[in-house]
């Protein structure tokens, strides 16, 4: 695998970004209209009870948060695993198989793209919603950037595991949607993980989403960390950055040889 | 010396909750600097056999080697050895530019020079006019040919084509053909896979007749032809065809002399000797008509059906 392919790959995400009008424009309005509805639903709500339940009185901060790394984290798992069905669609997944190491350059240079698409599509609407609401960050945004980069390696990992589901099932359409909105849910978007029943907690605490919100809120907003602390929260995210990858990994192989023991990859 | 050797190989898959049965105990040697042709029917399973070579397909039996490398244990260099176009124009990215579909694959291939490699073959094949436009906006055949150059961005020793004409209408086909007949001339392999005999006429050294994942014959196109067990045919067009048929029943080797229509068909028989005994009848020779056996019938004897069913 040489990084030669991995910025190729890049570049050739950013041109076709680039190449399909609204692309960006689209994105950004999705990011804007995900943190406005809960905030416009929300408001005039009882801010004391917001603060018992979530430890913050700032609900506009929480949910422009919210919105903000839901798009950012959460939604490259979709574009990583859609990757795979498009490619097959339009007939390039095959062409990238051809060659010596493509699939994982490939991926590489999409995730690179995930992840500058996430600090667009994210930093934007998150610097002018700070602005427009006129918050605050009380702690850092250093630890709240060290979260979501870190963060952004389980993430990619956890993609794996969507590109074998994509590569095994095919059609796949409805039940990422319906994956997508349960992941928002599960990491906190909208409601603090802490409310959740004990067994709906473990299977939040199991993705790396979630971490990864509430270590950016808790940094900027100086609400309690999952585990108490930021480096309790870190250590748990980084646990997922080195097991994440690894099992991901070796799911989207086992699958991938499965599916070229059958009938190839290339097929949809 | 071989290139491509392929033992016993396999390929079961499931389709439908049925097993298909796609390859069935192929054994092939492909020489280094062959054009080697694989004719058969749609679902014959040419195109399972590339990707069984080319490593997109794991056989269900069987050894395949590239380059002496082993498609099991070394997909990276056999992959590497390989310049496929399987699907044709939607192999490469139609948001981009001609130009820049070769430099992304050929990054994936991680070529070092690739500017100098690109012009190599933008000249080579005169791309010129097209390759800095997206290729949305390309016509078939220009995509075809940018498709083509994307195979050959590697400069590998072997090359597989899958039916690289089937979309491209009669003059972009000729010129994609001459194309790859240069580069068979430089000394690179290439697998051809066709249902379209006249192709497999003009580009082949060898041709393996393909049909229900089985090989059912392997020889140069002329030994294909002696299979069918005909023999070239001349219809002659006479004033006095019984005559002629006559003298032609004694001629040496001809093996058939028939009247059809005021026309004398013979089968078998040097054509010098039948042209001789034509002239000296004294007979009128008005029209010739000289017809070699095709593969069509060689393709008919061998699997029961026609190219095109």
């Amino acid at each position: 695998m040489s990084w030669t392919g991995v910025m190729a790959a890049f570049r050739v995400k950013i041109k076709e970004s680039l190449r399909y009008r609204g692309y960006w424009i689209s994105d950004l309005g999705f990011t804007f209209l995900m943190a406005l509805l809960p905030i416009m639903i929300g408001r005039g709500g009882d801010i004391d009870a917001f603060e018992a339940l979530t430890g913050t009185g700032n609900y506009y901060g929480y949910m422009l948060l919210g919105a903000c790394t839901f798009m950012a984290i959460d939604a490259p798992l979709w574009q990583m695993g859609n990757w795979f069905r498009r490619e097959q669609q339009i007939g390039t997944l095959q062409s990238i198989y051809l060659t010596p190491d493509g699939s994982m350059e490939a991926l590489g240079g999409l995730a690179l793209f995930c992840l500058f698409r996430s600090c667009i599509i994210a930093g934007i609407p998150f610097a002018t919603g700070f602005v427009w609401f006129g918050l605050e960050p009380s702690r850092g945004i250093i630890l709240a950037l060290a979260f979501f980069i870190v963060g952004f390696i389980p993430v990619c990992g956890l993609s794996l595991f969507i590109g074998a589901l994509v590569l095994r099932l095919k059609e796949t359409g409805a039940l990422l949607n319906t994956l997508q909105m349960s992941f928002g849910l599960l990491m906190g978007m909208w409601v603090q993980v802490s409310l959740f029943p004990v067994a709906v907690r473990a299977v939040s605490y199991s993705l790396p989403m979630t971490w990864v919100a509430s270590g950016v809120r808790a940094s900027i907003m100086g609400m309690p960390y999952l585990f108490g602390s930021w480096e309790s929260d870190f250590i748990a995210l980084l646990m997922h950055s080195i097991i994440m990858p690894v099992l991901g990994a070796m799911v989207f192989l086992y699958v991938e040889k499965r599916v070229k023991m059958n009938s190839g990859v290339g097929s949809f | 010396m071989a290139i491509v050797e392929i033992r016993d190989l396999y390929k079961e898959y499931r389709a439908r909750g049925k097993v298909v049965k796609a390859l069935n105990g192929i054994d092939l040697t492909i020489e280094e600097g062959e054009f080697f042709g694989l004719l058969g029917p749609n679902g014959a399973g040419k195109t399972t056999l590339i990707q069984c070579i080319t490593t997109l397909l794991i056989p269900t039996k069987g050894e395949i080697s590239v380059c002496g490398y082993d498609a099991l244990r070394e997909p990276s260099k056999v992959r590497a050895s390989i310049g496929c176009m399987l699907t044709g124009e939607r192999s490469i990215y139609w948001k981009l530019t001609g130009r820049e579909n070769l430099d992304y694959f050929g990054a994936l291939y991680h070529i070092k020079k690739r500017r100098d490699r690109i012009e190599e073959l933008i000249s080579m094949l005169s791309l010129e006019d097209f390759i800095d436009r997206r290729v949305e906006t390309y016509s078939s055949g220009q995509r075809m040919k940018v498709a083509f150059a994307k195979t050959l961005i590697a400069d590998p020793p072997v090359i597989i084509l899958d039916e690289p004409t089937i979309t491209l209408d009669v003059l972009a086909s000729r010129e994609l053909r001459q194309a790859i007949k240069e580069i068979n001339r430089n000394g690179t392999t290439v697998i051809y896979t066709t249902h379209l005999m006249f192709e497999v006429e003009e580009l082949c050294d060898r041709v393996a007749i393909i049909d229900e994942g089985v090989i059912k014959a392997l020889d140069t196109v002329e030994g294909l032809k002696r299979i069918s067990g005909d023999e070239r045919r001349i219809k002659l067009s006479l004033s006095d065809p019984s005559t002629v048929a006559e003298a032609l029943r004694g001629v040496e080797s001809v093996k058939e002399v028939s009247e059809e229509n005021g026309s004398v068909v013979v089968v078998g028989g040097a054509l010098d000797s039948i042209l001789k005994a034509v002239l000296s009848s004294g007979v009128e020779l008005k029209d010739i008509d000289v017809s070699s056996p095709d593969l069509e019938n060689v393709f008919l004897k061998l699997t029961g059906k026609r190219l095109e069913e």
